[in-house]
């Protein structure tokens, strides 16, 4: 039922999810010479730092993109309506260049170039294409496919479309559950030699062509060119790709995570022990908050494709313990020891202020481990100061509750940080207390960690209160796409509060309110009847309150 | 504060019976519950509906209860001003406690019950921990150092085909290394600025680098979060401190693309006459 509702959610016209193919696209003008010097000091002034002078997707800014800026010199395009391999038709180009391309470094340039500049520009990048646009042999009218009309949504629609999924072997790439996590997805590859990220199909935010079941009906028809993605126009019938498009809408998580969005994050109170695993019941007790993650850039080694997006958080406590539940989007396990820990590892540093990303095609698969932190303010919290978001600073340092994934299971550390310049200092083993246990089930890493509410620290005095907030921030790392030290997905403050049960005293405070007006409400009856007294007589067996 | 219109009708004699008589009492709490509503919600969202502002600014607490209280006391004044209009203000709450043949029972009873449990609830609202988050103020534009208030921009000074090509070179070091927080057309809204609390500036809004002198961006990507006074919250800021990577030459052409990109310009200084 939720995935009816999730996908009812997106096919909804004018829910937030970006439309590819129903972006209005006004009457193509009439082919005109001087459109294309028009469409030169467009592109001249907006587009060539990416896509280069030349049209070739090396502009001087592009080595720092991923994915890299499109090629227009073999014009092949992700987007189309027209069929794998087929040039897109201007009307195509027109969607992309106002859309823009949802999960890459290209915005949309609706707000900022007026239709008649964007039906310049795309006269002038189809001169890049080789003389392929001006071949009639080419044409991409004649390739356009058929879109028929969307069925009506139903959960059997849904539930066919996940035999689909799973027949078709979408899950070689996508995964089981969709997050990008499939057996071959590690080694796949764009057309120019670049490592491909499999789409996670619960994260419709990253849809390059829109997210409705309509565009991804439509991808499933002509493919994403020069990606790894095939056409399924001739292995699904045309029923059968919008059972699969529709099944991939409700897998769709977007819209709960916005709906879960919040600045404090409650830990609810347990009378019993906390739970140990993540799978049990007591976290149903816990509200879920998701925080977004962003790359680290503020220190160099900066990282601009942070590989989780979004935290799912939960929060429990009991008289002497806090336990926090966390849960990411992690395509693989990646254990193998001797994680350097340092910001910089070879192959990746540069005297850039921000790194060339996946030169030469290589990928960092293997060479670190995932790792997950939660930090708090060293030592009493409180106070309007805090410590800078990332590793604080010397005045004010930052205490981390570390979990590390390796081949033997957990590791779980304690560390104090002053400052991002410095590696964080481990503090010796028997004095540590934090427990964690992580899970990685279907392209999702799941990690609980447990602490008494003390939170140690050099001062140890940090103690988590009840009625107060405590800031905290999280740190994810994604081994094997090459996170590790300040290359990292992290969070900007957030506020631990922790559930209270009401004291003995509140509820005398309560009543104690209670009858004092009830007292005083009651004075003022009896005045008021003495002095009307002689008026009217008031029926005795009038109701009073307690 | 303006008055309930069903008081003033002197023209007509005073109803008999209590049940007909004008309301004074409940239009007098019905308007100050609207002028409350008003105060909370509507107030507020003035400043959104003038387009002055993108999000509602709740007026402050304090605020709010004195205005009420000015409310309530101008009220009683304009109530109490005249004898009749007196009598008939009292009347319904005094009917209310004393009960009688006019009063509806039910609505008694059930207003002398739930004023208690209001102070109940009031009281209970207090007592309990909040999870309200702080609220902090920030001064989003601190005073910048002296030594930095002079200076101006050198590229300015070049001659048009020189400052042209630095423009150029500016833009691509702003896309770049700004590029990712701030966006490619300088609106705030890069790849990385999802992640972030405090979001990155819009450099189109009127508010940000339109409205100070060419110096003050200066001082605050040369100096980042690193700098700012703690009124101004450096610790949720993500601005590095590019003074350690980048000459003083290339952010004053990463400023010249800013204002390019944005089609704003930097405020001109002030000057006193010699």
């Amino acid at each position: 039922m939720r995935a009816v509702f999730a996908a009812l959610v997106c096919a909804w016209p004018g829910a937030a999810t970006a439309q590819w193919l129903d972006v209005p696209v006004p009457a193509r003008p009439e082919a005109d010479p001087s459109a294309i010097e028009a469409g030169r000091i467009v592109y001249e002034t907006h587009c060539w730092y990416c896509h280069g002078e030349e049209g070739d997707g090396a502009g001087p800014v592009a080595s720092t993109l991923w994915p890299r800026p499109r090629d227009f010199t073999i014009a092949s395009f992700k987007l189309r309506t027209t069929g794998s391999g087929e040039l897109p038709t201007d009307e195509d180009l027109y969607r992309s260049i106002t859309l823009g391309l949802a999960g890459t470094s290209m915005p949309a340039w609706g707000p900022v170039l007026t239709p008649a500049e964007r039906w310049q520009v795309i006269a002038y990048l189809k001169t890049f294409g080789g003389g392929l646009f001006e071949d009639e042999a080419f044409d991409p009218y004649e390739a356009v496919v058929e879109v028929t009309p969307t069925p009506d949504l139903s959960e059997e629609l849904i539930a066919s479309g996940e035999l689909v999924y799973e027949r078709s072997d979408c899950w070689e790439c996508h995964g089981f559950a969709g997050r990008g996590d499939g057996e071959k997805a590690p080694e796949l590859e764009d057309d120019w030699g670049y490592p491909n990220r499999t789409t996670d199909l619960e994260s419709s935010g990253t849809f390059r062509g829109g997210a409705t079941a309509r565009d991804v009906y439509l991808r499933l028809g002509t493919g994403l060119d020069g990606t790894p993605m095939p056409s399924y126009s001739e292995s699904l019938t045309d029923e059968e790709r919008w059972q699969v498009a529709h099944y991939v809408a409700s897998l769709d998580l977007e819209t709960r995570r916005e709906a879960a969005r919040s600045v404090a994050i409650v830990a609810a109170r347990l009378d019993g022990p906390l739970p140990a695993r993540a799978d049990e019941q007591a976290w149903e007790r816990a509200e879920e908050i998701w925080v977004p993650l962003t790359g680290q850039a503020t220190f160099a080694p900066r990282w601009q494709v942070p590989s989780a997006t979004d935290l799912s958080v939960r929060a429990l406590h009991n008289d002497e313990e806090i336990a926090l539940r966390l849960s990411w989007t992690d395509r693989s396990v990646d254990t193998l020891p001797g994680d350097p820990g340092v910001a910089h590892a070879e192959g990746w540093t540069s005297a850039a202020t921000y790194p060339a990303l996946f030169p030469d095609g290589q990928r960092a698969r293997g060479s670190f481990v995932d790792r997950v932190e939660a930090m708090f303010p060293a030592g009493e919290a409180g106070g309007l100061v805090l410590p800078h978001f990332v590793y604080g600073d010397d005045r004010n340092p930052v205490d981390l509750w570390r979990w590390t994934a390796t081949r033997d299971g957990d590791a779980t550390s304690e560390l104090t940080a002053r400052g991002p310049q410095e590696p964080p200092e481990t503090r010796p083993e028997g004095t540590t207390r934090l427990r964690g246990v992580g899970t990685h089930i279907e392209g999702r890493w799941t990690v609980v960690l447990r602490r008494p509410r003390i939170r140690g620290g050099p001062s140890d005095g940090g103690v988590l209160r009840s009625g107060e907030p405590t800031p905290i921030a999280f740190h994810v790392w994604d081994g094997s796409h090459g996170e590790t030290g300040l290359r990292m997905a992290l969070s900007q403050w957030y506020f631990l509060f922790l559930e209270e049960r009401a004291r003995p005293t509140d509820y005398l405070f309560v009543l104690l309110a209670i009858a004092t007006v009830a007292g005083v409400e009651l004075g003022t009856i009896a005045v008021a009847r003495r002095r009307a007294n002689g008026a009217e007589v008031p029926p005795a067996a009038e109701t009073r309150p307690r | 504060m303006d008055g309930p219109r069903a008081v003033g009708d002197p023209g007509r004699a005073a109803p008999p019976s209590a049940g007909s008589e004008p309301r004074v009492f409940l239009w007098t709490l019905v308007t100050l519950l609207a002028f409350y509503l008003a105060l909370r919600f509507g107030l507020p969202r003035a400043g959104v509906w003038m387009g002055v502002s993108e999000v509602p600014a709740p007026i402050p607490v304090f605020a709010l209860w004195i205005y009420m209280l000015c409310a309530t006391v101008g009220a009683l004044v304009w109530a109490s001003s005249d004898d009749r209009r007196w009598r008939l203000f009292l009347g319904a709450p005094v009917r209310l406690l004393v009960g009688g043949p006019h009063v509806d029972r039910r609505v008694r009873t059930g207003v002398l019950v739930a004023v208690p449990l209001l102070a109940g609830w009031a009281v209970w609202q207090r007592v309990m921990p909040s999870t309200d988050v702080p609220t902090v103020v920030r001064l989003q534009h601190p005073t910048q150092p002296e030594e930095y208030a002079p200076l101006e921009n050198p590229v300015r000074a070049l001659s048009d085909d020189a400052r042209e090509a630095a423009e150029r070179e500016g833009l691509v070091l702003y896309q770049t290394n700004c590029r990712p927080c701030h966006g490619t057309t300088g609106g705030g809204d890069g790849p990385l600025a999802r992640g972030l609390r405090l979001q990155p500036i819009d450099f189109a809004d009127a508010g940000t680098i339109a409205s100070v002198i060419e110096s003050y961006p200066f001082w605050r990507i040369r100096t980042g979060h690193a700098a700012l006074p703690d009124i101004a919250t450096p610790w949720n800021s993500a601005m590095p401190s590019w003074e350690t990577e980048l000459s003083d030459d290339e952010i004053w052409r990463i400023i010249l693309a800013e204002y390019a990109l944005s089609g704003t310009e930097p405020r001109v200084p002030e000057r006193l006459d010699r």
